[in-house]
């Protein structure tokens, strides 16, 4: 197993309890697996694919975390579609 | 300056990073707390951010607003934490050449803030709260 800092925001922090919690997860997990674990331990984390960050920049659910990770879930923002900036940077 | 503070938010300041001499126009946005929302009546809004990823999200609207808009200066400031009925949440100020490109461009800005800024607002009224997502926000 390895240690992670999972840290959440808005509706996830308060459907977690904290902020940011550490947790273990087996070595080799991927962001998503982490959230699955997540939320088999808080149910009320309801969103299927949330929009991730390791160590403050974007992840995709497929990457492999590593011992000490900072991984951060973001709920959707207010106003807007998509987290992931686009390249052309049209809105 | 892509700011994000727990600090009441001073459009002078912000105004003051994009002063430039060359620049005929200056326009600033201000988002405000407004008292209802989607027909429900609002006490007052908490937010919350991811402060660094925030405010590398600006930045990154900055470039954009300088690579469409040749010239512009961009600044903007986003406030966390508990806003009253009124307070600023957001201000967003542009100076450029000639007017048209400021107001295209700050309301660009706010557009794209909207989209890819890590930033979260709850409403609470009397008796509930709702942390506000995607389509179901009405500012």
């Amino acid at each position: 197993m390895i240690t992670v800092q999972v840290q959440l925001f808005a509706a996830y922090r308060e459907a977690v309890g904290a902020r940011q919690v550490p947790f273990d997860v087996p070595q080799g997990a991927t962001v998503l697996d982490v959230w699955q674990q997540l939320q088999a331990t808080y149910p009320k984390l309801r969103t299927p694919r949330p929009v991730a960050a390791i160590n403050d920049a974007y992840a995709t659910l497929d990457t492999v975390v590593q011992p000490g990770d900072l991984i951060a879930y973001l709920p959707p923002v207010s106003g807007g579609r998509s987290l992931i900036p686009s390249p052309s940077g049209e809105g | 300056m892509f700011l994000i503070t727990n600090e009441p938010l001073s459009v002078t300041e912000v105004e003051a990073v994009v002063a430039d001499p060359g620049a005929g126009a200056l326009v600033t946005f201000t988002g405000v707390v407004r008292d209802n929302n989607l027909g429900k009546s609002v006490h007052y809004l908490e937010y919350e951010g991811h402060p660094p990823m925030a405010e590398k999200a600006m930045a990154q609207i900055g470039d954009e607003v300088t690579a469409r808009w040749p010239g512009a200066r961009v600044a903007m400031a986003h406030r966390l934490g508990r806003l009253d009925i009124g307070e600023a949440s957001v201000i967003i100020s542009v100076s450029t050449p000639h007017r048209a490109d400021a107001f295209a461009a700050c309301q660009y800005a706010i557009d794209r803030l909207k989209e890819i800024v890590p930033v979260w607002k709850k409403e609470v009224w009397e008796g509930g709260e709702y942390w506000i997502e995607g389509s179901t926000a009405a500012s």
